[in-house]
């Protein structure tokens, strides 16, 4: 048994932990629920060594457990799948799993590594290419390798910071099985989520954690869904307003696909002929399985990837040569899937950033900057969008990952775009932030804009799309309604048709 | 949706959203920053001496004199003090060349290069600038040197752009190149009349800047940079041009994705840094005795942009701070050669151990961003002056 009693850590005046406990029994699933920034990442950082906790106590298997760094913690029997893959991507997944043996100056022979693998993988059921650089391999491959690398070390506890998050629902699926198969062999596993349904699906045990302490802990049995769901964030949310606004008619199309067309990454095909329509005052969804051209899509609509072949038209004006910057001018706002590295840039300030699409909107002559503007509209937005702490000159660096992805939509809405392409907004966001970011596309859409969602999470599509597009190997494959439901897009997603 | 429910708008926009707990890393207070930082510059300079002195020790030398001899050859006297001005000039504009180019993620380390180019263009033109008049000819002296530069740089800048060969292997082999090409032309077609050494013929004299007092080599030219000290400071701040450069610097693919031309800032951020170097030896040359292009004429002032930018904490202010130090300690070398007996040589690798301290002091972690292939040379100091 894995025990953390009370723990406290705070970062300056930041407090992120404190009355957080957690306790991890071996062959048992364990989830870790809480919105963003409740303390769960910090929490599992704590029992990995890689921060010190400065009250409370951990105890392992009743005795003192005082981590200091990582190996303390790998040697104590932890292990940790972190949300960011730690694998070499061009060494193989045995080589990869030879890394993590400590053996830094013996000959290993390639034959040997392979077998060693090759047993591991099958004692515990997680099938992974022995051969091929992890570089080439799947999202949900590389996690299976992160996770035999923390079995192989002789992990008894293994931790993984919200595993679900980078992977399609097939995988999700797969991963959940592995899980079970480790819980069965007496493994202690811990995982961290914002999911409810992720819970549900594969725990046993859950505790949530709410501004860093632990507000409810105990067999998932004992508790209902809406138990989960006040704990998480503090008092019973309001009813979703689906349908109220439901009825907007679509008008004439604003955003127009026609045979649009671009190679991926390395030469391959990303997009084929992708042909849509978004109309004023619609949702388009476009769901997939990750990595079937949602990206190389999205990229090629800003203009950040070249057409091969095909238009963009934006309100009657082609757009298929323009630079970004242009097509932004023409009209056209990106809320892009990482916010760390496309949609922000972090040193700068959050003035700064809302600055960083528009800025030609705040120039004075001579290429000055007018910056008492660009301050009276940031504290504008800040208002106007809750981003907090409100303080135009904070960088964006420190701020919550919900914050974070309101100073982009803030600084996206606030150009007044006619269409918005919006790629996993809500991903990482907890209930709250993700219903805001819900509702800014919503609001998009009753006055008038068009509005191109794509989305891995299918619930989010289902709740918010008037249409949802299915891509699959860079095609788009059918364009249904929402009412078509979870399963039909399910099965268009992975290919075939099942038969009933 | 599974979750059939979630807070309303209002309750959202109201609410103070989730930020109970931030990142971990993410957090720091400004002022606490600050101090550290200051407290960090101040260990490394301290570490550096320190290692120096082990080292003079080590060959037999008294630190204590030799350091003595070093502080009043910098600052002892009025002389020293125009001496440390003097040679703090050239190293301000290196300073500021490697400044704008690394706060935009560029490692030009070829100011070096550059000045050679910008110094043998000056040479090479001077009989022809010699004609105009007075302001004419120092401005368009000034101006070729930066142009020339600037040129220089963008072969780099060009190779990066379009062919993605690396700056730091193209600025370093564009330098091995000028220093050949003034090499051979002061060996050859640029040697001076007297053809004894390999030297060019001095600037003629109606281009020389005047002196500004009697015996010291205080010229018109030292007031240049500490007014691009201004605009630089002033551009970056609070220019369209400067915040794209930070921009592009501190996040390129997200300025790529807002919309800013990422390929013309980066381009012209290379010719930028190089017209920042170009200036540094034509000033000299305008300015100084000999008024000669030669193999020594710089020396390295080039490569000591580095550290001087770095001291500096990539800020145009901190820079010309630093510049001064490294001016203090160029002049007070001399003097330490000659009042204290151990060589000027030992103040380069004080200097090479300061960069060391300056790099590897805590927080900077400039080889971990590198390695996650981020935060480019603006890591190395943290986040700049804004």
């Amino acid at each position: 048994m894995l025990e953390a009693r009370n723990v406290r850590k705070t970062y300056g005046g930041t407090v992120a932990l404190d009355g957080a406990s957690l306790a991890l029994e071996p062959g048992s699933i364990h989830a870790v629920l809480g919105e963003n920034g409740a303390g769960k990442s910090t929490l599992m950082r704590v029992l990995f060594g890689l921060v010190r906790p400065e009250g409370g106590e951990l105890l392992l298997e009743g005795a003192a457990y005082r981590p200091g760094s990582p190996a303390d913690a790998l040697s104590a029997g932890l292990g940790m799948v972190h949300q960011h893959f730690t694998l070499v991507p061009t060494l193989t997944a045995a080589e990869n799993l030879g890394l993590g043996q400590g053996k830094l100056w013996r000959w290993t022979s390639r034959r040997s590594t392979n077998a060693h693998l090759a047993s591991l993988a099958s004692g515990y059921g997680m099938a992974v290419p022995p051969d091929a650089p992890v570089g080439s391999l799947s999202v949900g491959e590389k996690q299976r390798i992160e996770i035999l690398k923390a079995l192989a070390r002789g992990a008894r506890y293994l931790i993984l910071d919200e595993p679900t998050g980078v992977l399609s629902p097939l995988e999700v699926e797969e991963l959940f099985a592995t899980l079970r198969r480790l819980r069965d062999q007496g493994v202690a596993v811990a995982f961290i989520s914002h999911k409810l349904w992720e819970v549900e699906a594969v725990a046993d045990q859950v505790t949530v954690l709410r501004r860093g302490r632990t507000v409810l802990t105990g067999g998932l049995a004992c508790y209902s869904r809406q138990d989960l769901v006040t704990s998480m964030v503090g008092s019973g949310p309001g009813e979703t307003r689906r349908g109220a606004e439901g009825v907007t008619r679509p008008g004439a199309p604003l955003l127009l696909l026609e045979s649009l067309s671009a190679l991926g990454d390395g030469g391959r095909p990303g997009i084929l002929e992708v042909s849509l329509q978004v109309a004023r005052g619609e949702i388009l969804g476009v769901a997939g399985v990750e990595g079937n051209g949602q990206r190389e899509l999205a990229e090629c609509l800003v203009g950040l990837r070249r057409a091969s072949a095909g238009a963009l038209r934006l309100d009657g004006l082609d757009l298929s040569h323009l630079s970004t910057g242009a097509r932004r001018a023409a009209g056209l706002a990106y809320i892009p899937e990482d916010r760390h590295a496309e949609g922000l840039v972090l040193p700068l300030s959050v003035r700064e950033n809302l600055l960083l699409s528009k800025w030609g909107g705040v120039r004075k002559g001579l290429g000055l900057l007018d910056v008492a503007a660009s301050r009276r509209e940031a504290v504008e937005a800040i208002a106007r969008y809750g981003i907090r702490p409100a303080d135009p000159e904070m960088p964006v660096s420190a701020l919550s990952g919900g914050n974070q992805q309101k100073a982009v939509v803030a600084r996206e809405m606030s150009a007044g775009p006619k269409a918005v392409l919006a790629a996993n907004p809500t991903r990482g966001l907890d209930l709250g932030a993700a219903a805001f970011v819900h509702s800014v596309l919503r609001d998009h859409r009753a006055k008038g804009g068009a509005c191109l969602l794509v989305s891995s999470e299918l619930e989010e599509l289902l709740e918010i799309c008037d249409r949802i597009a299915v891509m699959r190997q860079g095609r788009v494959v059918s364009v249904v309604p929402p009412s078509a439901g979870r399963e039909t897009l399910g099965q268009l997603m992975v290919g075939g048709v099942r038969c009933h | 949706m599974p979750l059939g429910a979630g807070p309303t708008d209002e309750q959202i926009a109201g609410a103070d959203g989730p930020q109970g707990g931030t990142e971990p890393g993410f957090v720091a207070s400004p002022n606490s920053a600050i101090l550290s930082g200051a407290g960090s510059l101040a260990l490394s300079v301290g570490g550096a001496l320190a290692v120096g002195a082990l080292l003079m020790v080590a060959v037999g030398s008294h630190p204590v004199t030799a350091y003595a001899a070093l502080a009043s050859g910098a600052l002892g006297s009025s002389y020293a003090l125009t001496e440390t001005v003097v040679r703090a000039t050239p190293l301000l504009f290196a300073g500021l060349a490697v400044l704008v180019s690394f706060r935009c993620g560029i490692w030009n380390i070829g100011a070096e290069g550059q000045m050679l180019m910008a110094s043998l263009a000056v040479i090479w033109a001077g009989p022809a600038l010699a004609g105009l008049p007075l302001w004419v000819g120092w401005a368009a002296a000034l101006a070729l040197g930066a142009a020339v530069g600037a040129g220089w740089s963008l072969l780099a800048g060009a190779l990066r752009l379009y062919r993605g060969v690396p700056e730091v292997i193209s600025t370093l082999m564009l330098n091995l190149i000028a220093y050949q090409l003034v090499s051979w032309a002061v060996n050859g077609p640029l040697i001076e009349a007297a053809r004894s050494q390999p030297v060019s013929n001095p600037l003629p004299q109606a281009l020389w800047l005047p002196s500004l007092g009697g015996t010291t080599r205080l010229h018109l030219g030292v007031g240049l940079p500490w007014i691009l000290v201004g605009l630089v400071a002033f551009a970056l701040a609070r220019t369209a041009f400067g915040f794209r450069l930070r921009a592009v610097g501190a996040g390129e693919r997200a300025a790529r994705a807002c919309g800013v031309p990422v390929g013309g800032v980066v381009l012209s951020t290379f010719a930028l840094s190089g017209a920042l170097a170009g200036l540094a030896p034509v000033t000299d040359l305008l300015g100084l005795y000999p008024h000669r292009l030669s193999e020594g004429l710089l020396s390295g002032v080039g490569y000591q942009g580095i550290p001087v930018a770095l001291l500096g904490g990539l800020s145009p202010w901190g820079c010309a701070v630093s510049a001064l130090f490294f001016g203090g300690l160029a002049s007070g070398s001399d003097a330490m050669e000659q009042m204290a007996g151990v060589s000027s040589v030992s103040v380069k690798v004080l200097q090479a151990v300061l960069v060391f301290f300056l790099v590897a002091r805590p927080g900077v972690g400039a080889l971990r961003q590198l390695a996650k292939g981020r935060g480019g040379p603006s890591a190395l100091v943290g986040e700049g002056d804004e």
